[in-house]
């Protein structure tokens, strides 16, 4: 299961008429749509969109039947046990971490950009970046793990030398198994112009 | 001492504008109602001046504020005697007074152009700057984290009363952090006012780590836009090496060097 099904199958799977819906499901050898909602009260559509939905998960199995003109669907439960698994390997960066940790970077001169610093004073607990210009101007606050705001606090200042990412890491004190959310907040600054990489 | 200036020329402090705002303030006092009407003002000024004196002298444990508050008081007697009793030179407690009133006035001199009663904000700026020649601005809000001092916390505690009598910068503790705010805010100074974080200030944690936050308003009142990151650098050490002075039994040669700058003591 991709992450977009296993996103479908457990929205509507937490509603709470899915229980209702699967037993009658699991009572009829096959219902309509129209016949399970008046049977629970409920809109026809609500009932229609959830068939429809377990249809495409290929939970319910769904069939054509004409009765007078108008042709309508009738489902019946295909599976006894539904499981749900989702991998994950496709979300972790597939570029080598190595390459990126060697980057230089330091804050940008003139970033507009505000480092609120924590009550220990020992790291930058959010960033608050503007962006726009007049009255379009808008405010973003990113809130900073505590390794990503320990780096933040060592980041060399504007007028600085680069220093690689790798070496702030290690003034930070971070260890390895912060690189991934250093990483993601490095490129986040770098995209929104609070932190400038050697070129 | 002879260095080049790096600040800008000081603006002028409240003390100095409540000062000359007196004079014309006295000389209506004068005209309107009197001569015995001015002492009378006069005399309520002092008392307050002594006030803020034992003030400063219970915040900082500077014994020059006892002295100051000693020589405000003997100008206060004076002031209300000519006050209530009117201008009398025979008087026999006149002549008393108005020799009181010498001695408070060489005291003032004295504490005032020796700096025993003042704040260095501008010293530290000054020398924070001595060493750093380039100009590549760099300003940002952030911290600058130097690094870590060994010291012990009976150390710190010394080191920490003895800025704060010497007026070098008023220390705040916050969750084992000693934050010496280098701010010359008289509210601050009073101790009216409790935030300090917005102006600058060295942090020392129990740990041993130093931080340096220098402020925009302060790295304004540079003639240059001095690398930021070397000032920050600069202040660190210097407090660094203030410690290390301190704990050599060196202190007075801290207060020297301060002092060789040769700022002026009234309006710096």
């Amino acid at each position: 299961m991709d992450f977009k099904q296993a996103a479908i199958l457990g929205s509507y799977i937490s509603k709470d008429y899915a229980e209702d819906l699967f037993r009658l499901l699991a009572t009829y050898r096959n219902i309509s749509a129209s016949e399970a909602a008046s049977r629970l009260n409920m809109h026809i559509k609500t009932v229609q969109d959830f068939m429809e939905a377990m249809t495409s998960l290929d939970i319910l199995e769904k069939s054509e039947t004409l009765e007078g003109k108008r042709p309508y669907y009738r489902y019946s439960l295909k599976k006894r046990l539904i499981e749900m698994s989702v991998d994950l390997s496709p979300l972790f960066q597939a570029e080598k971490s190595d390459d990126k940790l060697n980057l230089k970077i330091r804050e940008m001169k003139n970033a507009r950009v505000r480092f609120t610093v924590s009550r220990n004073n020992q790291y930058i607990s959010n960033v608050v970046i503007w962006i726009g210009e007049g009255r379009d101007r808008k405010e973003r606050k990113l809130n900073l793990s505590i390794p990503q705001g320990r780096f933040l606090y060592h980041l060399p200042f504007p007028s600085a030398e680069f220093k690689s990412i790798a070496d702030i890491m290690e003034s930070a004190g971070n260890n390895g198994e912060n690189v991934s959310e250093i990483l993601d907040i490095v490129n986040v600054l770098i995209e929104y112009n609070v932190i400038e990489s050697e070129s | 001492m002879y260095f080049i200036r790096k600040l800008k020329p000081p603006e002028m402090s409240i003390e100095a504008i409540f000062g000359l705002a007196m004079i014309p303030a006295l000389l209506v006092l004068f005209v309107l109602f009197g001569f015995e009407t001015m002492f009378g003002f006069i005399a309520i000024i002092e008392l307050i001046a002594v006030i803020i004196q034992l003030n400063l002298y219970f915040r900082t444990r500077n014994i020059y504020f006892l002295w100051m508050a000693l020589a405000l008081f003997i100008v206060f007697i004076f002031a209300a005697d000519l006050a209530w009793f009117g201008l009398d030179k025979m008087k026999a407690e006149f002549k008393v007074l108005a020799i009181g009133v010498i001695f408070a006035a060489v005291l003032v001199i004295y504490i005032v152009f020796t700096k025993k009663i003042k704040w260095r904000t501008r010293e530290i700026l000054e020398l924070s700057a001595m060493p750093v020649s380039d100009a590549k601005d760099g300003y940002t809000e952030r911290p600058h984290p130097l690094g870590k001092l060994q010291l012990s916390r009976f150390e710190a505690e010394a080191f920490t009363a003895f800025i704060r009598k010497n007026l070098v910068a008023i220390p705040y503790i916050e969750n084992d952090v000693t934050f010496y705010s280098l701010t010359n805010n008289y509210w601050n100074q009073m101790g009216l006012k409790k935030d300090f974080k917005n102006d600058s200030w060295i942090s020392l944690d129990s740990a041993g780590f130093i931080n340096v936050f220098i402020s925009r308003k302060d790295y304004l009142k540079f003639k240059d836009n001095f690398s930021f990151d070397q000032l920050c650098y600069s202040m660190g050490n210097l407090f660094i090496e203030f410690f290390a002075m301190f704990k050599r039994g060196e202190g007075i040669q801290i207060i020297n060097r301060l002092n060789n700058l040769k700022l002026n003591p009234i309006i710096e």
